[in-house]
């Protein structure tokens, strides 16, 4: 239920996508990003099978 | 003057005004004096206008003068996070960035609004830097501290907001909520903050984060206060297109005082349990003393919450994408991190965030039938210290900033209006969150209301001389 310790993510990965955004990251920063991208990519996972039948629009 | 102006509530200091007791001129006077006095203790105005101050309280009691009528806020003393433009004051939205940016032409509306009710504008309030924030701190002008206890966070990302309110230097303040940042301030400085409906107040003339979850409020020490301010920032705004044209007004004022019927739940399962037994003992306390008939679990909380954190992530992403290609050296490495990350996050998961939001609006509507109020704690601990990186959960050591807005992510993310209240669990106080349906936010001010007329919740001041 709660955010704990990550896994280690491929730095590899990390570069490659940040090249296509013209992002710059430096290596001090990249375990950090790293860290964060593992923990949004669980959460997002989390997400699986959850509200398909919905449209993505929405009204409070 | 026989009105102690430290003390009074923004309700007080406007009956005061307009009945010709206190001069507006001397409100702004004493309330200039308490922030030069104070403020370098809590770091919570990075721009006090002074001038602008003085010169709108003239206009106040010029109006009186001459016989004409006043607004509700008469001589009413606000500031407001430096993420809403004042004209003539650089928008940081607490970062270094935007020092550049050059001051604001105008004010935003919600600004207008206040002004022309009749209150004061004292001056911009410190933030977390971009709003990407739970706990007050900023690496470019400082923490904002907690009034009830200098070591511990005031909170974020309306820090600054909420340290001025409980220092007691102006009645109320205006924050922004996109995760929690309204009711998590509140909560760890022990304040009322309500978070209105998603689509309620116009955003125009404020620095964005996320734009499909981003909301404005009041923070008070005064549940009438909430009202009366909240009463008088509603309307549309064309320039938002999220600020829905055909919302039902409601009158917040006129809710303090309703007999309505309050049919409560405590929300368990996620809700329950995930940080200091003393977050859930309060919201336990304002969930009996409100009638509480049941204790539900809503499977979608989790999902939710992630969803809210998935969309932060990419939407703050694509908002800072074109300055973190040229200087990312501005930022704060903690928000650059996150914003690198969410810039990396496959568009899919954006989309899959956006279709469980909807799903748990559903469930939550359902919920609605049943119930008209819900009750859940605010954060899942009181106010840590400055600097601290980790908290307890569930008996294990966990990082702390991601962790503070568990139970604010899942509200916010389906733009449920709500009151943070401030519920005391020995010296330092906790928050708990009252929840109500779409547009109903009468419901959560009157339960507001009663809790705080029960003595179950409260909101003193912490003067710091």
């Amino acid at each position: 239920m709660t955010d704990k310790s990550l896994s280690p993510a491929s730095d590899a990965l990390v570069e490659a996508f940040a090249e296509t955004l013209g992002l710059s990251i430096d290596e001090a920063a990249r375990p950090a990003v790293r860290a964060n991208l593992e923990t949004a990519l669980r959460l997002a996972e989390s997400l699986e099978g959850v509200g398909y039948e919905a449209a993505p629009v929405f009204r409070p | 003057m026989t009105l102690d102006l430290a003390d009074a509530t923004a309700t007080e200091v406007a009956a005061a005004v307009s009945g010709g007791r206190v001069l507006a001129r001397e409100v702004a006077e004493d309330t200039l004096s308490r922030i030069d006095a104070q403020n370098p203790a809590i770091n919570a105005f990075t721009d006090v206008t002074r001038a602008r101050m003085l010169r709108e309280a003239d206009g106040v009691d010029a109006m009186r003068s001459s016989g004409q009528a006043l607004g509700p806020l008469a001589g009413v003393p606000f500031a407001v996070k430096n993420l809403f433009d004042l004209a003539g004051v650089v928008t940081l939205a607490g970062s270094k960035l935007r020092r550049s940016a050059g001051p604001a032409v105008e004010d935003g509306p919600l600004v207008r609004r206040l002004v022309a009710a009749g209150a004061l504008t004292a001056g911009a309030l410190n933030m977390g830097e971009f709003a990407y924030d739970f706990t007050g701190e900023n690496v470019h002008y400082g923490p904002s501290r907690n009034p009830h206890d200098l070591e511990r966070m005031s909170g974020g990302s309306s820090g600054g907001s909420a340290a001025a309110v409980a220092a007691g230097l102006v009645p109320f303040a205006l924050g922004s909520d996109t995760n929690g940042s309204i009711r998590v301030p509140s909560a760890f400085c022990g304040l009322f903050g309500l978070k209105p409906t998603y689509g309620r107040l116009p955003r125009t003339g404020t620095f964005p984060f996320v734009d499909s979850l981003d909301h404005l409020g009041p923070i008070a020490r005064s549940v009438a206060d909430l009202a009366l301010a909240f009463d008088a920032m509603q309307g549309a705004d064309p320039e938002d297109p999220v600020c829905a044209p055909d919302a039902p007004v409601v009158s917040a004022l006129a809710a303090t005082d309703d007999p309505m019927e309050l049919r409560v739940a405590r929300l368990g399962g996620w809700f329950r349990g995930q940080g200091e037994p003393e977050t859930d003992v309060a919201a336990d306390r304002a969930a009996q003393a409100l009638g509480a008939v049941a204790d539900i679990e809503i499977e979608g909380a989790a999902p939710a919450r992630a969803a809210a954190f998935v969309i932060t992530n990419v939407e703050g992403a694509a908002l800072h994408l074109d300055d973190m290609r040229k200087t990312p050296e501005a930022y704060d490495p903690f928000v650059r991190d996150r914003l690198a990350a969410g810039a990396l996050l496959p568009g899919v998961h954006y989309v899959r965030a956006q279709r469980a939001r909807l799903t748990f609006q559903r469930q939550m509507r359902a919920l609605f039938d049943r119930y008209n109020l819900l009750i859940a704690p605010t954060t899942p601990m009181r106010a840590p210290r400055i600097g601290d990186q980790t908290c307890e959960i569930g008996g294990e050591t966990v990082p702390l900033r991601p962790n503070i807005g568990v139970y604010t992510q899942p509200i916010s993310c389906i733009g449920l209006p709500v009151v943070s209240c401030p519920v005391w669990e020995g010296p330092r106080p906790c928050g708990v969150q009252l929840i109500a349906n779409a547009w109903r936010e009468d419901i959560v001010i009157a339960a507001a209301r009663r809790l705080e007329a029960s003595g179950i919740s409260s909101a003193p001041i912490r003067r710091l001389i």
